[in-house]
């Protein structure tokens, strides 16, 4: 039913309908590039829809791989001059948090882990 | 209560326009909600230990930064635990905070601090950061190479540095300041610690719903929205060694929006609120209202009715409490949270700190 799809679209917070979130056949999907697709009633679109119904998606392993993406996306996006920093002094530049998201270290690993808990909020939402 | 405030950086924060955690202003409202208050400006850890001591407090809040280029509270708290954890060669110094709250708003002051305060010197309750925090940096470096969270040096204007303003000034100050308030209004410290997490959830509330006009604000909010998960996750009261659950706040925070909220209370509460003369709700009660000058009257069946004039700004937290009295007018108690949404000021002010 193309409204579970909605109503699964319209918990996720605004400012992530145009992030990826699941991967399928592929290809990452956005949520809103889910909907579109299930609005469409393409085949694909009803396999989307079923997955979504089920709340079926995918592996650990593909997860993480979705919440990587996801930050790398976010960070990539942001002005050159941006970054992270502590009170301790840390400072890590653009360049770094790309690194240490790839890397799975550090501070891109506490970004990985706290990714995946929104993933799985917005997946299971 | 007696609220014992000892900070590294009281003098800079005289300078902004917006501080949203200002020592002095919050120093205020809790003398306005009827609680000792004594401020020590960047006390020397000897300074720190007599006032603990002589003013006996029951609540001690620590506010300065981490940064170790600078000297700062996380010298002075390493210096009571340390030192006092050294078989006795500073007895004098042991136990200084038993029985007492502490707070710190640092993340260095108050990372992983909880455990050894609460656990091994008889500290009731810590609030403060299991880990370091974090927030959004524009790196446009200031004279040090350490970075400027924005400001005058933002290569960026308008509404992106209004993001970066925005979460520092969460950060740094809202979670704090609504567990001392929370500790003012009569709450538990599990209370007031979840009322401090809920003023968090708001603002994550905020970011998730945030209608961002580019690309680059998007990019901008989502890791602001991110480092806020994060800062929110390891916010932490520690009592007994142990970490504890907050707990439901018997009232909520002012939710954010771009009216001034106005929190009235009183003392008793059920009592009506006029506003310009119209019947709003009964106490406690939280209003919404656009800029400007309004009377407030609290009236309770059997007190003295009392009115209050109040000038408010948009997007600022207000908190007014009506003590009523059966034979006379009490003073009006009024508060002003001035808990800015976009804090330029602030954030300059903490520019030049970090730069020094």
């Amino acid at each position: 039913m193309l409204e579970v799809v909605e109503r699964w679209y319209n918990k996720i917070p605004p400012i992530h309908r145009d992030l990826p979130l699941i991967f399928y056949k592929g290809k990452y999907w956005t949520p809103k590039e889910i909907l579109n697709e299930v609005r469409k009633g393409t085949r694909l679109g009803e396999e989307l829809q079923r997955m979504i119904e089920a709340r079926k998606f995918t592996d650990a392993k593909t997860l993480k791989e979705i919440a990587k993406k996801r930050l790398l996306e976010i960070i990539k996006g942001l002005p050159e001059s941006y970054g992270v920093a502590s009170f301790s002094g840390k400072v890590y530049t653009k360049e770094d948090l790309i690194k240490l998201v790839e890397e799975e270290k550090d501070f891109g690993k506490t970004l990985i882990e706290r990714e995946l808990e929104i993933v799985k909020e917005e997946l299971y939402a | 209560m007696k609220f014992l405030i000892l900070s590294t950086q009281y003098g800079a924060w005289c300078e902004l326009e917006y501080g949203s955690c200002v020592a002095r202003e919050i120093a205020e409202i809790l003398k306005e909600l009827g609680h000792h208050v004594r401020i020590v400006m960047k006390p020397k850890p000897e300074d720190a230990n007599k006032a603990i001591n002589e003013f006996a407090p029951d609540v001690v809040w620590f506010v300065g930064h981490g940064n170790t280029f600078i000297t700062t509270l996380e010298r002075l708290t390493h210096w009571i635990v340390d030192k006092t954890h050294c078989g006795g060669r500073e007895d004098k110094n042991l136990n200084i905070l038993k029985g007492k709250i502490a707070n710190a708003l640092s993340c260095l002051t108050a990372a992983c601090l909880g455990k050894i305060l609460t656990k091994y010197y008889g500290c009731n309750y810590y609030l403060g950061y299991e880990k370091e925090f974090w927030f959004l940096w524009c790196g446009c470096a200031g004279p040090d190479g350490f970075g400027c969270a924005c400001g005058r040096w933002n290569p960026l204007p308008g509404a992106v540095r209004d993001f970066v303003n925005r979460f520092a000034v969460i950060c740094m100050h809202e979670s704090n300041l609504y567990f001392l308030v929370g500790l003012a209004l009569g709450f538990t410290p599990e209370q007031a610690h979840g009322y401090s997490l809920k003023r968090f959830d708001q603002w994550i509330k905020y970011w998730e719903n945030f209608k961002f006009k580019t690309g680059v604000e998007r990019y901008v909010a989502a890791l602001t929205l991110r480092l806020l998960k994060i800062d929110r996750d390891i916010q932490r009261l520690c009592k007994n060694g142990e970490y504890v659950k907050p707990e439901e706040p018997p009232t909520d925070p002012p939710e954010i929006t771009e009216y001034a909220a106005v929190q009235v209370l009183s003392e008793p509460s059920g009592a009506n609120i006029y506003v310009n003369g119209e019947l709003q709700g009964t106490t406690p009660i939280t209003l919404k209202l656009k800029a400007g000058e309004y009377t407030i009257r609290c009236e309770l069946s059997g007190y003295k009715p009392v009115e209050r004039k109040i000038r408010v700004k948009e997007a600022r937290t207000y908190i007014i409490k009506f003590v009523l009295k059966e034979e006379e007018i009490s003073p009006v108690k009024m508060m002003a949270i001035p808990l800015t949404l976009v804090g330029l000021g602030c954030i300059m002010a903490m520019l030049k700190r970090l730069s020094r």
